[in-house]
């Protein structure tokens, strides 16, 4: 009963999927507005950064607040290796990636070691580092002027400027599915698993032979490299690049991203990501309203922590559940019609038993 | 029953010193534990018997002073979990567990980076670990923290046994279990020493203890203060006056 209940949920599961993964490739067809195509673009990045950032911060129970400042890392990498060094903005962007790992393996030396509070010291104060370098380096990164004029990716006889965005948007959207695919394969593997026992309990963990700093810098170089390559699309998509990205408000919105989409789940972030860049978006558009967006997203992740604390991840399934007991109880309310039909000296005999196997 | 291989200790500790600043929690501790033997350890509560076995296994620290040896090679200075890889398998006194992984994915975990196995071979040892504990087929699939505290113990005992260990230490396995559970548990151990799996117990219940321990030791102050058969060991005044207070003692 178990398994096939299992089994249907799975089978829905992969038609949820499969439909979704249908309407991302056509929705350029039923959207010509470039702008709307633009805020698909930008929700498919944040989609990649908020995903990743779960394998450290939800799987491995990482409180990594770098993750931004890699994605960082990825865009200041490929922006400054496209222009300055002319290398083929393709290769540029698998370079941010790269980049973001390497960033992630020095900030891994000493956060495996730490725990909890001081894991989120040496993370976000690596983030302000990182943000100073790029401002201190202004004539290679702009500094606080930015970057401009990052030449962009090319395909022989197309030209990703003139197509209304079409071209930015499947490279976008090919980027979410296969991380996407690559982040579920990871945290399912065994590698997912061990993780996952050392965030549940680390001296029994290590007792069980899983090694704590590997798997830890191993979490974080991977969740690292899929933000770093989006940095790397993002400036490559947008060709200017602003010390921003480092910026406190990036780092919460994303972070918000995570929490109300739920940690451990990979699609959970995601799917946040599409809502709320939509949701910030749409509001900032409203007249006189673009500061009050953020109370309002503000006051959604509230109110969505507060009913589930797991983030809307874990909504699915307990709603599901509810469903399945509602059917269960109401199969079982007929029994009981049943049962108030039986004489009294039958629930007598009923109770004496009942009494007997509770001394049991 | 596997005979026990007078000739070389499997597991050895030679003049170990634990210290936490001025307090010496382990005082110069040396004793070989044989090749399949079933090794009894007990003593007053603060006696250092856990720090003992936080000691061999690294976790969570080392000793401060002495060397430990597991069949003749040095193990103390090796990172934690290579200790475990090489052999040496401990359960916690609290409940330890992946609480958010299911029983058989706590065990296989512990097969596929304990035991090295690959994934097949450790989905077969996770099955025959959980059969040797006797948990029930139907609750290898809840997540752990759904687990009741026997079946908690039982589930930390099989991730120890499919790690493929050469000594199993085991810590309290009895505090908080019903006299049924304690027979089932004594039962279990046997099954474990069985398979050539050399165990060492700590334990405060003491028919258990006397009754799987083919030696025992007693530790109090950090010191051993008796070793021998378990026949021996009760009757050493010496032991009674640890466990009772000397006035009850001369009585």
């Amino acid at each position: 009963m178990m398994a096939l209940h299992g089994g249907k949920l799975r089978s829905s599961k992969v038609w949820l999927i499969g439909v979704l993964l249908i309407a991302g490739l056509l929705v350029p067809i039923f959207v010509q507005d470039s702008y709307l195509r633009h805020l698909f673009i930008i929700s498919f990045v944040y989609g990649i950064v908020a995903a990743s950032w779960d394998l450290s911060l939800g799987y491995a129970g990482i409180f990594n607040f770098a993750h931004v400042a890699f994605f960082g890392v990825g865009v200041y990498a490929t922006g400054l290796t496209a222009k300055l060094l002319g290398i083929d903005p393709w290769a540029a962007m698998l370079i941010g990636g790269v980049a973001a790992s390497a960033a992630a393996a020095i900030v891994a030396l000493p956060v495996v070691r730490l725990q909890g509070v001081y894991v989120v010291l040496v993370t976000f104060a690596f983030s302000q580092l990182v943000m100073q370098l790029v401002i201190n380096q202004s004539n290679l990164t702009g500094g606080t002027q930015g970057m401009v004029r990052v030449p962009t990716i090319w395909l022989p006889g197309y030209n990703f400027l003139r197509d209304y965005k079409l071209g930015y948007y499947y490279v976008a959207f090919g980027l979410l599915v296969t991380t996407t695919v690559c982040l579920r394969w990871l945290v399912r593997s065994d590698f997912g698993l061990s993780i996952k026992a050392l965030r549940d309990n680390e001296d029994y963990a290590v007792s069980r032979g899983i090694p704590i700093a590997l798997q830890r810098l191993k979490a974080l170089v991977a969740s690292a490299f899929f933000t770093g390559i989006a940095g790397g699309f993002y400036v490559i998509y947008l060709r200017v690049a602003s010390p921003e990205v480092f910026d406190f408000s990036t780092v919460s919105l994303i972070l918000s991203m995570v929490l109300v989409g739920g940690t451990s789940s990979i699609y959970g972030p995601l799917f946040a990501a599409l809502f709320l860049t939509f949701i910030s978006e749409g509001l900032a558009s409203i007249n006189n309203f673009a500061e009050g967006r953020f109370m309002l997203v503000a006051l959604a992740m509230i109110v969505v922590l507060l009913f589930f604390p797991k983030g809307l991840a874990s909504a699915l399934p307990a709603i599901l559940a509810r469903n399945a007991n509602q059917k269960r109880s109401r199969q079982s309310g007929t029994a009981l019609a049943d049962r108030a039909l039986m004489t009294s000296s039958d629930k007598e005999n009923e109770a004496e038993a009942a009494s007997h196997s509770g001394v049991r | 029953m596997v005979e026990p291989n007078d000739d070389k200790p499997l597991l050895e500790m030679r003049q170990v010193t634990r210290r936490f600043g001025a307090l010496l929690a382990l005082d110069n501790v040396s004793f070989s534990v044989r090749k399949s033997e079933i090794f009894g350890i007990a003593g007053p509560n603060g006696s250092g018997k856990s720090t003992l076995f936080n000691v061999i296994t690294g976790i969570p620290f080392p000793p401060s002073e002495g060397e430990i040896l597991l069949a003749g090679k040095p193990i103390h200075r090796l990172p934690p979990h290579q200790i475990s890889r090489a052999g040496i398998l401990r359960t916690f006194q609290k409940d330890a567990e992946f609480a958010t992984l299911s029983a058989r994915e706590n065990v296989y975990a512990s097969a596929v980076y304990c035991g090295r196995m690959t994934s097949t071979e450790a989905k077969e040892a996770a099955d025959q670990a959980l059969d040797d504990v006797s948990l029930k087929a139907e609750r290898r699939a809840k997540a752990a923290s759904d687990l009741s505290v026997f079946e908690r113990k039982q589930l930390m005992i099989a991730s120890a046994i499919a790690g493929r260990p050469k000594v199993l230490l085991l810590d309290e396995p009895a505090a908080g279990l019903t006299k049924p559970e304690v027979t089932g548990l004594s039962d279990l151990i046997f099954t474990v020493h069985r398979r050539g799996i050399t165990v060492v117990l700590i334990e405060h219940v003491l028919p258990l203890l006397l009754n799987v321990s083919e030696r025992l030791m007693i530790l109090n102050h950090g010191a051993i203060i008796a070793s021998g058969s378990p026949a021996e060991v009760v009757r050493n005044p010496e032991v009674v006056e640890a466990y009772l207070g000397k006035r009850e003692a001369r009585l």
